[in-house]
């Protein structure tokens, strides 16, 4: 019986572990991609090896210049509408809850992270919103020659985005060329 | 669920009997057995394990972490269910082997390296959208090894991880009230009343405290309530909890008497804390006293059920309407940034110690009695160091407070003797002479 038992654990938590790369799998394979303008930054954490930090044109937006809703609070979910323009993709909508797309569009499922405090009735001038793929492990040693990527402002990323807005980095791009690809194994 | 204290009296106990020839001396060890006592050997043997696994656990960490750029992702999916696969599998080995201890240790082992698979999971497929998330699973994974194994480590483990999954979510994403904790934190006081296990219960009722207490910003942001009317909530539910908990039969090992000794905790405390929250510019508001209303009748109404019972006396309703009416008076009375009726409110708190102590003492609750104590120390100091400016203010106060005391004790106690006395030919009615 208490074979049994440990099995079953065992069982549930490979199940569950086995889920959560299945369902990372399932998003990168999707057809939805936009390619964004990045722009890391480089802490090191001692404990995992390297990472990059990614900023994107459309982490930090001006509800007043967008479509959408004007204010919102912290940890809200938002959901920001983004078109291709000349190549790369950019926001132009932002709302609470999940917008009517136009053919061409895409929306992206978001967390307000933080955002200025406007007088009553006055429209925010800023948000900034996390989607998931602010972060972005790479082989130890590699943290610097992307960030020296950056810095030349040659850097981008091609995010896959599932039908509920949920993002996942699928590649980086050094000037439109892919250097690094997500992979099962 | 036999607590410390109930073994060791126990065992004072019986040798005493021994000594008189009530209990055979071949019996004392089968009595002791049958109270779980005598296994401090066992409890070593699992400590040391548990010990064991931990540094186990630390090592595997810090093994993956130092090899882990060198890694293929196989490479590493293979270490990280490797490492969860075979600790399940020593866990095995040592229940197929009757060593129970041991086989607890290495499922704990297995729980831990569950959840530090998820993180390293997590980094590798650069999974880091919403990470209380990750936390969350994690708890599930502890609180399905407790319930099937069924593992009692793994269910600390869980009320650890869950505590931490709700910190995240209110302090990190601002949850205003993150409401999916309950669901997560029955599902763990349910596996800890299935286990009988005490500790159990008594973390199940930290962990809730933790949470009633980080959501305490958002409750205020929520009801619009003010700090001292929002702190009142940490006066009338536990309040009404203890209460009710009086109505249930109240042995020593009665998980009843536990979670009201939780919520008699957090009662006294938010009471003697009330005259240091700020109340509202306008006095209170319609629905908190609606809220105040209703949970002083629930209050009122369980200690009279309890009195059905014989656990509670006319004085306890006194003494619960008293704190409630005192709760509700002072949120109303006094106005924000005031203070003049501060002396007037610890007068009111002592009046609320004296009649826990009371209370202690005619269920004979030693845990109810030493934190009135305590309750009654603390507000003493804080009496004598913050309330008065001068020596000599102090001086009446605690001359007049002590002299009404001493008359207050002896009173009491005269009142009890000649009851007692009253009662005595009706008591020894009926015995052999």
């Amino acid at each position: 019986m208490i074979t049994l038992r440990i099995a079953l654990v065992v069982a549930l938590q490979t199940l569950a572990l086995a889920y959560m790369i299945a369902d990372r799998q399932t998003m990168l394979n999707s057809s939805r991609v936009v390619t964004l303008k990045v722009a890391p930054v480089d802490p090191r954490d001692i404990f995992r090896g390297d990472y990059v930090i990614l900023s994107y044109s459309i982490s930090r937006l001006d509800p007043r210049t967008l479509e959408g809703d004007d204010r919102f609070t912290v940890g809200e979910i938002v959901y920001v509408t983004l078109q291709q323009k000349t190549g790369l993709w950019d926001a132009i909508a932002v709302k609470r809850g999940r917008p009517l797309l136009q053919p061409g569009s895409i929306a992206m499922k978001g967390t307000v992270h933080s955002a200025d405090y406007p007088a009553e009735n006055q429209a925010q001038s800023w948000i900034t919103v996390s989607y998931g793929i602010e972060s972005y492990f790479v082989p130890e040693g590699t943290g610097r020659a992307i960030e020296e990527e950056r810095q030349k402002g040659d850097l981008s990323a091609d995010i896959a985005v599932d039908p509920q807005g949920r993002a996942a980095i699928k590649a980086l791009r050094r000037q439109d060329q892919v250097f690094y690809v997500e992979g099962v194994f | 669920m036999r607590p410390p204290f109930y073994i060791r009296q126990l065992k004072r106990d019986l040798d005493t009997w021994i000594s008189k020839g009530l209990v055979p001396e071949e019996s004392r060890a089968a009595i002791l057995d049958s109270v779980g006592a005598g296994r401090s050997g066992r409890s070593l043997e699992l400590i040391l394990a548990i010990f064991g696994v931990i540094l186990l656990g630390l090592g595997a960490i810090s093994f993956v972490g130092a090899n882990w750029a060198a890694m293929s992702k196989f490479e590493r999916l293979v270490v990280l269910f490797g490492s969860m696969w075979l600790a399940y599998a020593v866990a095995l080995w040592f229940a197929v082997g009757k060593r129970d201890l041991v086989m607890q240790a290495f499922v704990l082992l297995g729980v831990l390296l569950f959840g530090v698979n998820i993180w390293f999971v997590a980094q590798t497929y650069n999974i880091n959208a919403h990470y209380p998330d990750g936390t969350l699973l994690w708890g599930l994974g502890a609180l399905a090894a407790a319930a099937i194994v069924p593992s009692r480590a793994s269910l600390a483990t869980a009320l650890a991880i869950g505590s931490y999954w709700t910190w995240q979510e209110t302090m990190e994403f601002h949850r205003l009230i993150h409401a999916p904790f309950l669901l997560y934190w029955a599902a763990c006081a349910g596996v800890a009343w299935m286990l009988s296990w005490r500790p159990g219960i008594h973390l199940s009722a930290l962990a809730l405290i933790f949470w009633f207490v980080i959501n305490y910003s958002g409750l205020q942001s929520l009801l619009g309530w003010s700090d001292a009317e929002i702190l009142t909530v940490y006066i009338f539910i536990p309040l009404a909890i203890w209460s009710a908990s009086q109505i249930f039969e109240g042995g020593a090992n009665a998980a009843t008497l536990t979670v009201g000794h939780y919520a008699f905790f957090m009662f006294l405390g938010a009471f003697s804390l009330l005259h240091l929250a700020e109340t509202g510019e306008k006095g209170a508001t319609a629905s908190w006293l609606g809220f105040a209303v209703v949970m002083s009748v629930a209050s009122v109404g369980a200690v009279l059920a309890s009195m059905q019972r014989n656990a509670s006396t006319i004085i306890d309703v006194l003494g619960t309407l008293f704190a409630c009416v005192t709760t509700t008076a002072y949120v109303m009375v006094v106005r924000k940034g005031s203070d003049e009726l501060d002396v007037v409110y610890l007068v009111c708190t002592l009046v609320v110690i004296l009649w826990s102590i009371s209370r202690g003492a005619r269920n004979d609750d030693r845990f109810v009695i030493n934190l009135s104590t305590v309750a009654f120390g603390a507000w003493v100091l804080y009496t004598y160091f913050e309330l008065f400016s001068g020596l000599m203010d102090q001086a009446v106060f605690f001359t007049v407070g002590g002299i009404l005391l001493i008359a207050l004790g002896l009173g009491l106690e005269t009142m009890r003797r000649r009851l007692v006395a009253a009662t005595k030919p009706v008591a020894t009615e009926g015995r052999a002479p």
